[in-house]
């Protein structure tokens, strides 16, 4: 995909590294992010930025705490 | 294209100056009659500008925007009455590409339809060309527009043939959905007569705003009651669905229940969450005034999931 002339802003998601730690928390119950998972074996989190972390970590207390309607008061201020 | 949730402007003054400001520039077009009533009616389609409950979600931000940046809304109403004009045109071409139904098109046809928003679009340079701070804000928007169009066209384009990647994906919804709430927050800066340094990061800001909402709408369109949305039918590129097909294509995983309360709404809630928590981030910079960055912070959607 043709990627000149676009402004960039701010700094770029590391989506292949959080779509592994999405996984591992859903497929595994991942606490530790860092560790190796049963499903992805080890996951390497030293590049993430502080936001990705907090954000990753902000999904992993809502699957473990089992808030199952993060996401449907979500759609209700969309729709 | 980018669906905001229904919201309104702090000031009915402000809201009505927007509505005023375009039913000016509608008044003063030279076109006849029967097309000013067809392009009022388009403007008049509900939560639109011109209706009878006006949500005015794009002119809030540069509303917005513009006061945060040391400037006075009034300064802004031009370029938010265009861009509201803008994006009315934006929304009917959508239906039209996605092939949905609405009361216009019933009432005029595909062909009066389309040449009713190509009417906007000029409207809305007519909008600018009547505004102090012609031609640079209509630089910001076209450049924007363009980049929403270039984005629209992967969008529309078939699946099959395009580079499968959760990279690429986001970068559509930049250019669909990030680079048009960057270039509205960037020219409320533009209108508070900031410095090039502040635009950009009213940009900036815009841009996670855009970024937001497009991934929350791209949720929401996967969620089993959402017969409406059509990216599942239409197979959109979208963030979730792109990562359900990566999965598909790579042997998938067969203990993932479905799109909605699985990965795809996951990581799409949690690439949300990034841009959320940048906005957030971003906010002391663009303002020390502690009114303007409360009211800075309520345009993030769902920002109080954070403090939780």
């Amino acid at each position: 995909m043709e990627m000149q002339n676009r402004p960039l802003f701010g700094p770029q998601i590391n989506l292949g590294v959080i779509a592994s730690c999405v996984e591992a928390l859903i497929l595994d119950g991942a606490t530790d992010m860092s560790a190796e998972h049963r499903s992805h074996g080890p996951i390497s989190t030293v590049d993430l930025g502080e936001h990705e972390r907090g954000a990753l970590d902000a999904l992993r207390r809502r699957l473990n705490d089992d808030d199952s309607g993060f996401l449907d008061s979500l759609v209700n201020a969309t729709w | 294209m980018v669906n905001i949730a229904p919201d309104v402007l702090s000031q009915p003054t402000e809201l009505g100056a927007v509505v005023a400001r375009v039913r000016e520039q509608l008044a003063s077009a030279p076109v006849a009659a029967d097309y000013r009533s067809a392009l009022s009616a388009a403007l008049a389609l509900p939560g639109n500008i011109l209706s009878d409950q006006p949500n005015a979600r794009w002119a809030h931000p540069i509303l917005t925007c513009c006061t945060a940046a040391g400037g006075e809304w009034s300064a802004a109403i031009a370029v938010a009455a265009a861009v509201e004009v803008l994006m009315v045109a934006l929304d009917l071409l959508d239906d039209e590409e996605d092939g949905e139904t609405h009361a216009l098109h019933v009432e005029l046809g595909a062909s009066r339809t389309l040449n009713v928003t190509t009417g906007l679009l000029f409207l809305t340079q007519w909008n600018l060309l009547n505004s102090t701070v012609c031609p640079s804000a209509a630089s910001i928007l076209v450049r924007a527009a363009l980049q929403a169009c270039s984005g629209q066209h992967i969008d529309l384009s078939p699946v099959l043939g395009q580079e499968l990647s959760l990279e690429n994906a986001l970068t559509v919804t930049q250019d669909k959905s990030g680079a048009l709430v960057a270039a509205f927050c960037s020219l409320g800066a533009l209108c508070a007569a900031a410095e090039q340094r502040l635009q950009e990061l009213y940009a900036h800001f815009g841009f996670y705003l855009g970024m937001i909402r497009q991934l929350n709408n791209d949720i929401a369109a996967l969620h089993p009651d959402a017969t409406a949305k059509t990216d599942i039918t239409l197979g959109r590129p979208t963030l979730p669905l792109t990562y359900a097909a990566c999965h598909a294509s790579t042997g998938g995983r067969a203990d993932q229940p479905g799109l909605w309360a699985s990965g795809p709404a996951y990581l799409t809630w949690t690439v949300a969450e990034v841009y959320r928590r940048q906005a957030c981030a971003l906010i002391p910079h663009l303002t020390g005034e502690s009114t303007s960055r409360a009211k800075l912070l309520q345009l993030i959607p769902g920002v109080q999931q954070i403090a939780s």
